[in-house]
């Protein structure tokens, strides 16, 4: 048994193609702790989706160690109730908002996990409102579904993961089809239940300025671990970066180019402000020499 | 905006919105049987002052109500027209060629009106506008739920149910978006005879089949990933009671219905012959 909150040791998946095995993920090796928040980027098929499914028992891996939550996934003789219980600790948000709500009533949809769970109705109501509280949807509880904005469906979607109470949110693209007013609604609900429920986040995107807000970032490349680090460490590897097939963000970008013609800059910055404002010093620095 | 009539609860805080499900459909189906069963100028009457004090009720804007009659609209025509020169009577009113009219005929063909309006009308307020579709669902579940002992899916059907009043809004939006971009590429869908049309119809269907079952392994999936396991061992968030208003309303349209019946043998007036 392992120690941490997700053990994942030389994990192998593939998939049958016209009985020809076709490996997606090739020996995974990480350790997430409780509470963290984890950004995983890579390239379209470089096997995010298959690692997120792994994780959530939907996918059963072919080779390595698997530990979710203290449920040993690789266990080839898993029975159904350990992965009904694995699920109640694990929520899963997807891409499209429109394909995971079951009811067309906002706070009946959300209801949807504990009634499977068969929590009592006095305290599903309970568990509901809060949820819908905790997503900031409260207003909202007796709307239609369809009438709502990209961005409070994938919130609705978060609250019925929450009225379940787990302890691990795995995002599977889940700003992808969002514009960006919506794609910051939903960053800033992770990351409040990541702050203030302790909830672990993995969150799959390939959106640069929302891994940079992660406390770590995972990058895969053709189904193996490119690079692992927290954001400073991983954004000052533009080169590492292009090779995964990924954006490097415009702020590294512009300081390896500043670097690079001789101007020295110090740091990593990770959003605009912080790179204004470390050029704007050396620019000073240069004036005043 | 959407112009789907299926399923469009409107949040309000009315009496008819406090009924309970269950009675609400057993009601709707009372109140259906009502509109079949009036037969003359009197009951007729008295289906348009019930279906009135139900909209008084409801407290549902008015033009929403409207809405639900307008998918019958063609129906209502059609029924109206029929009646109006198949009946035959004594009052001839009109003849030319092999057409008559006679009096009876505008009124057959008002009452088949008025009976078309209530029932779509009074059925909307009843269950549609006034209950959301789990509530409903989860009623027809428990209404169903005798079935069981003859091993019938009622939860699964129930299930199928929820499902559809969800996604049918999305599907004909999603169709709406495909015939604008196959209209875009020049496909006229109002020319040519009926196989011109019908074969014109197969660039839509395809991508709407495509991406139905698209969504329904993706909605499948997320529905696993939230612990559904079937109807075994699940809780409901609300549960519903049978309260003393229900019991007040089953009595009130029981009492409707016996007058409906009394209005038809002793009321005056126009009888409609079938
Ligand atoms: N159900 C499947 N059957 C066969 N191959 C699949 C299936 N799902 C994904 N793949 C393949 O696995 C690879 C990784 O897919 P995926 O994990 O979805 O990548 P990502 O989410 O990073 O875009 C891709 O090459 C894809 O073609
Ligand atoms: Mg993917």
């Amino acid at each position: 048994m392992s120690e941490s909150f997700i053990h994942v040791k030389d994990l192998v998946a593939a998939y049958e193609e016209n009985g020809v095995n076709v490996p997606v993920l090739r020996g995974i090796s990480l350790d997430i702790e409780k509470g963290e928040y984890v950004a995983v980027l890579g390239h379209n098929g470089s096997g995010k989706s298959t690692l997120a499914k792994l994780l959530n028992g939907i996918l059963a891996p072919d080779a390595g160690e698997l530990f979710v939550a203290g449920h040993d996934l690789s266990n080839p003789e898993i029975d159904e109730d350990e992965i009904y219980a694995l699920r109640r600790e694990v929520g899963m948000v997807f891409q499209n908002p429109d394909n995971q709500l079951v009811a067309t009533i906002v706070e009946e949809d959300v209801a949807f996990g504990p009634e499977n769970l068969g929590v009592p109705s006095a305290e599903i109501r309970e568990r509901v409102d809060r949820a819908l509280a905790l997503v900031g949807m409260s207003d909202y509880a007796a709307a239609d579904t369809n009438c709502l904005s990209g961005g409070q469906k994938q919130r609705v979607a978060i609250a019925g993961l929450i009225a379940m109470s787990p302890s691990l949110m795995i995002c599977d693209e889940a700003t992808a089809m969002l514009d960006p007013i919506g794609r910051r609604e939903v960053i800033e609900t992770l990351e409040n239940l990541n702050r203030d429920q302790g909830v672990t986040v993995v969150m799959i995107t390939h959106y640069m300025n929302e891994a940079a807000r992660a406390d770590r970032v995972i990058v895969l490349d053709d189904g193996k671990i490119l690079a692992d680090g927290t954001p400073r460490e991983i954004f000052s590897q533009p080169e590492m970066l292009r090779a995964a097939g990924l954006d490097v963000p415009q702020c590294t970008a512009l300081t390896h180019a500043l670097r690079a013609r001789g101007i020295d800059l110090p740091g990593e910055p990770l959003s605009e402000e912080e790179c204004a404002e470390i050029v704007c010093r050396a620019w000073r620095e240069r004036w005043t020499k | 905006m959407k112009t789907v009539s299926l399923g469009q609860y409107y949040p309000a805080a009315s009496p008819l919105h406090r009924l309970d499900a269950r009675m609400k459909v057993c009601l709707s189906i009372l109140f259906i049987v009502c509109t079949f069963l009036a037969k003359n100028i009197c009951a007729f009457a008295a289906l348009v002052a019930a279906m009135l004090i139900l909209v008084a009720l409801s407290r549902i804007p008015l033009r929403l109500i409207l809405r639900a009659v307008r998918p019958v609209l063609f129906i209502m025509v059609f029924t109206a027209v029929v009646n109006l020169f198949v009946t035959k009577g004594e009052n001839l009113l009109f003849s030319w060629w092999k057409l008559q009219i006679f009096r009876e005929g505008i009124y057959n063909a008002s009452f088949m009106l008025v009976r078309i309006i209530t029932l779509v009308v009074g059925s909307s307020l009843l269950l549609t506008y006034t209950t959301t579709p789990i509530q409903l669902t989860d009623a027809i579940e428990s209404l169903l739920s005798p079935l069981r002992v003859f091993r019938l899916p009622v939860h699964e059907f129930a299930m199928m149910m929820t499902i559809a009043l969800r996604f049918i809004p999305l599907l004909s939006e999603e169709t709406a978006k495909i015939m604008n971009a196959q209209r875009a590429r020049g496909v006229d869908f109002s020319v040519g005879g009926p196989v011109r049309r019908v074969q014109s119809l197969v660039p839509i269907l395809i991508p709407l089949f495509v991406s139905s079952f698209r969504r329904a392994d993706e909605l499948a999936t997320a529905m696993e990933c939230r612990c559904y396991r079937g109807g075994k061992g699940r809780t409901k968030m609300t549960i519903p009671h049978l309260h003393a208003r229900d019991g007040v309303a089953l009595v009130l349209l029981l009492l409707f219905g016996t007058g409906i019946v009394l209005l038809n043998r002793y009321g005056y007036g126009y009888t409609m012959t079938r």
